[in-house]
């Protein structure tokens, strides 16, 4: 069952319907019985690892609870392990191993067990003496396939049978939940799947097409990850919130981030504060000196990339990143400096915030090549395209070409602008969802029809079509 | 509660409007291909009388317009390209909801396949001959509404789930085609050829027929087993059943299995079978056939009459012409015998263009000079005789002189002239004329204006054949000449 999809629609509803029936003490168990068939749905082998991994979770969370180090560690180490295996095993062996199946969402849940039991470990949380909860937790059907990475603080203290009594048919709040993935659907299935042929027929072979089509599909790219993975979190948050639940963030307007570091506040928040707080401070984060926390940046950032898959062009991603970090580290006092000579306003013009912007887009632009571009080969001919940019090929129909039609081109480009409108006005902390909620009915409605209608009819769905899975449930 | 209930009519009121807009674009963004061969059987389904079904071979081969025009017989070609046993089975069970008529008349092409289901086949296609399978179907299925009988045969035709609702409900398919909406401007709905399709090409097939012409089926195919659902379905439905087998010029195994099969089967069941498969008295297949195994233009005509004959001597039918409560049959045929005119008057090639001057019932003049290649076509030759009603031009040409006929469909007669000579005191639709011939020279004059020639001697001479098209009052329509490719040199 895929997330964006008329059936998770109404699986969320038929869930909502049968947990809403049953007596708020016991409604987790009906959340767990709905996010395991969610699972097995996907394949039922992965249930195993899953099973598993809640097993081992929660036994070490209570032991850890206990300080007793060894089964702390051993619980984290048998969930690296485990991840290890199922997703790295082909790429440390090179190529010579190959794991017998991947279990959907595995580096999702097995950084919320890491997280779980290091909180405990560490005494911010207390273990969870109920299995159920912590099965719950780790299997949450929203969030299973490509989170955002929760925390065990944030989200199971909402298993309470307080906050499970939440769960009815409380019209305005299911109605806001929908209204949220409405929005995810509009991303992900009109603009995001759609960009993604586009991407696709680039990419399949680079050689053939000139610099400027090459630069045009890395922005194309850049917005396809953002609307993709950014449309299923607002698809899963929203699917939370039917249940009275809050998922946390994972993105907030990351493309207008004046800065890198700006940037991974942004972006995939939930990994971003994961890794800042259970690898780089625990590496030392910047309390070693100043050549140890740029190692420790390093560190973080290829991770990160490893994180993203098992492929050197994701270290590449990762590790350009980092140095991206570094260099802006290094160069601060100059560019401080500089700031002063031309006596620009502390705080940043308009200006320097608009060249700030465009400066870190363009950065994280060009990483994001390495991110799509698997192969070395590839890689070699987008950066030689990219020397002869033939600007010609924008305005010669080419773009026209890419597998898709003129009309969804003038669409997608149109849709990308309006995504970008509605992030400026969020980054200026106008809501236009909180907007268009607060206004009268005729006027809320004929919007709300119009997005439905607008994925009904320009959406990338239905039969001859495969790329409603989303990239990120690939980590 | 009355906060509880105003919700809820809110909440039944937004997906209603949500429904029904759903609906509405569904209906427009429609593949209109299924619509383009459907409609006017719509229109007419409660007045037909035959319902020709099968694939491409019945498809090309019958032409409910020539049936009704020659022989008042309200008819509609069902056919499908690529339209196997089970799908015309398919295409049975839906007409029926619309149609009561008297005969089914089914093709039986591809009786040994093995397999209903289109989506999946013998299991060793490729995905793009599977993709091609379904979506030939959607040409059959789209038109017909949802229905018992729809969800029915889309469930024997069809094994995957997903591809199923592209049948059940086509917006999960056509959704998209809100970018290719332009293509629709040029859609008609109207189908004067009532569901067949005419075929242009005219080739010299390759002849050819197995050794052992007398192999059967072994065991029993899907298809076959289809062919008896047909049977039993006409049976219980008290209509009568004749199976064909078109003509082809290449004949293969299973062809002269499916015809051995069916001869036995129609005489245990007791229903006609029409086997034209390596028929000569019904179409020449040196002239008739499109390709290898399907007829062209003239092919067609010939098989139509032949089948309108066949029904008509069965003395089961009406002919409904000059009926008032057939009128809309009249306007059909009316429009029919319009767009083939055009057709024929467009017609640039020189074997069709004398193909649709026989389907047309056109009036020509056709000057054929002494030297030209004509006399050395086989096929060419045949089309003029067939045209002539007679074999006169075989004593013209290659030294014995032009040959000239003028074709006078309006009273009647056809007047032909060999070798040099000067004929006067002639009339036909063009008037009283006078014809002289002489070696590579013809002339034609007109009311005895002998200073002007109708034939072209001097900007066109070089031609190999110049064609008069004319009209009702004797003017002339449209004047070809033609080189020695057949192709057309210019036009007036």
């Amino acid at each position: 069952m895929q997330v964006a999809s008329f059936i998770f629609c109404a699986f969320v509803l038929i869930t909502l319907l049968i947990t809403s029936l049953i007596s708020p003490k016991y409604r987790y168990l009906g959340l767990l019985a709905a996010s395991l068939l969610f699972y097995a749905l996907q394949d039922v082998r992965y249930l195993i690892v899953l099973g598993a991994l809640i097993v081992v979770t929660y036994v070490a969370g209570l032991s850890a609870q206990q300080h007793k180090k060894a089964a702390f560690i051993a619980g984290i180490l048998i969930n690296v392990l485990v991840l290890g295996y199922f997703k790295y095993i082909g790429f440390f062996s090179g190529g010579r191993l190959t794991s017998i199946f991947a279990p959907i969402g595995l580096s999702f849940y097995v950084f919320m067990a890491i997280s779980y039991l290091a909180d405990i470990y560490k005494g911010k949380i207390a273990a969870e003496k109920n299995f159920f909860k912590v099965a719950l937790f780790l299997s949450f059907f929203p969030t299973v396939t490509s989170g955002p990475i929760e925390r065990a603080g944030h989200l199971l203290p909402q298993f309470d049978e307080e906050n499970m009594a939440k769960i009815r048919f409380d019209i305005d709040r299911i109605r806001d939940g929908f209204v949220r993935m409405l929005w995810g659907f509009v991303m992900k299935l009109v603009l995001a799947d759609r960009i993604s042929i586009m991407v696709g027929t680039v990419y399949d072979s680079p050689s053939k097409y000139s610099g400027s089509i090459l630069a045009l599909a890395s922005i194309l790219y850049t917005f396809q990850i953002y609307f993709d993975f950014a449309g299923y979190t607002h698809i899963v948050v929203g699917a939370g919130k039917v249940f009275g639940l809050e998922i946390i963030e994972n993105f907030n307007t990351p493309y207008l981030s004046r800065s890198i570091a700006e940037f991974w506040r942004r972006w995939h928040m939930s990994l971003s504060s994961w890794l800042k707080d259970y690898l780089y401070i625990p590496l030392g984060g910047n309390r070693k000196g100043t050549v140890r926390k740029y190692i420790n940046v390093m560190i973080v950032f290829m991770v990160s990339g490893l994180w993203h898959g098992a492929g050197i062009n994701f270290i590449i991603w990762g590790g350009l990143h980092g140095l991206y970090q570094v260099i802006g580290a290094v160069l601060k006092p100059v560019r401080e400096k500089t700031g002063r000579l031309l006596h620009l306003r502390e705080g940043g013009s308009a200006g320097e915030a608009i060249i700030s912007t465009l400066f870190t887009f363009c950065l994280v632009n060009f990483a994001w090549i390495f991110f799509r571009v698997t192969e070395f080969k590839d890689i070699i001919a987008v950066m030689k395209g990219l020397m002869h940019p033939q600007l010609i090929n924008l305005m010669d129909g080419t773009v026209y070409t890419l597998g898709v039609e003129a009309p969804a081109v003038v669409l997608t480009f149109i849709g990308i602008l309006g995504v970008i409108v509605v992030d400026i006005l969020n980054y200026r902390g106008i809501r236009i969802s909180e907007k268009i909620a607060g206004e009268r009915l005729w006027i809320r409605w004929p919007v709300y029809i119009a997005a439905i209608m607008l994925i009904a009819v320009c959406g990338v769905w239905g039969q001859g079509y495969d790329s409603t899975s989303f990239i990120y449930a690939n980590f | 509660m009355k906060n509880k209930v105003y919700k809820g009519v809110k909440i039944i009121a937004f997906w209603a409007i949500v429904g029904v807009l759903i609906t509405g674009t569904a209906k427009f963004l429609e593949s209109k291909d299924s619509f383009e061969k459907y409609t006017t059987f719509g229109q007419v389904s409660d007045q037909v009388d035959v319902l020709f079904f099968g694939s491409s071979h019945m498809l090309n081969s019958v032409n409910p317009s020539l049936l009704y025009s020659e022989f008042g017989i309200t008819s509609y070609n069902m056919a499908q390209p690529g339209g196997v046993i089970p799908e015309s089975y398919a295409q049975l069970v839906n007409a029926l909801d619309y149609s009561d008529p008297e005969y089914v008349v089914v093709d039986v092409w591809a009786l040994d396949r093995d397999y209903h289901y289109v989506d999946e086949m013998t299991g060793t296609e490729t995905e793009e001959t599977l993709r091609n399978s379904v979506s030939l179907l959607h040409n059959s299925m789209d038109y017909w509404p949802l229905s018992v009988n729809k969800i029915k045969t889309v469930n024997e035709l069809i094994k995957d789930n997903a591809t199923k609702m592209e049948f059940l409900c086509d917006f999960t398919l056509y959704h998209d085609r809100w970018q290719n909406m332009a293509e629709d401007t040029s859609v008609d709905l109207e189908n004067e050829y009532l569901g067949s399709e005419v075929r242009e090409e005219f080739v010299d097939p390759t002849q050819y027929s197995p050794d052992d012409m007398t192999q059967v089926i072994e065991g029993e195919p899907e298809s076959l087993k289809y062919l008896y659902k047909i049977i039993d379905l006409c049976e219980s439905r008290d209509i009568k059943l004749v199976v064909t087998f078109m003509p082809m010029a290449t004949i293969y195994d299973q062809d002269v299995q499916a015809v051995n099969t069916v001869t036995q089967i129609a005489e245990e069941r007791g229903f006609t079978f029409l086997n034209l498969l390596d028929d000569t008295t019904v179409i020449d297949k040196t002239v008739d056939m499109s390709d290898n195994t399907h007829v062209n233009m003239l092919g067609m005509t010939k098989i139509s009459r032949y089948i309108g004959q066949f029904l008509t001597d069965t003395g089961d039918l009406t002919n409904h012409k000059g009926d008032s409560a057939y009128s809309k049959w009249d306007e059909i045929v009316s429009e029919w015998s319009q767009t083939e005119l055009k057709e024929m008057m467009d017609e640039d090639e020189l074997y069709a263009k004398l193909g649709r001057v026989y389907n047309t019932n056109a009036s020509i003049v056709l000057y054929v000079k002494n030297s030209s290649k004509i006399f050395n076509d086989e096929k060419a030759l045949k089309i003029i005789k067939l045209l002539s009603g007679t074999s006169v031009i075989d004593g013209a040409g290659n030294g014995n002189g032009p040959y000239l006929m003028i074709r006078d469909t309006t009273n009647s007669q056809v007047l032909e002239y060999v070798g040099n000579t000067d004929e006067t005191g002639s009339s036909a639709l063009i008037g009283d004329f006078e014809y002289v011939s002489a070696d590579d020279f013809g002339a034609v004059y007109l009311g005895g204006d002998t200073e002007n020639n109708m034939l072209d001697m001097t900007d066109y001479y070089e031609s190999e054949l110049q064609l008069y098209i004319m009209g009702a009052d004797g003017e002339v329509l449209q004047a070809e000449y033609y080189n020695g490719t057949w192709s057309l040199i210019e036009e007036d």
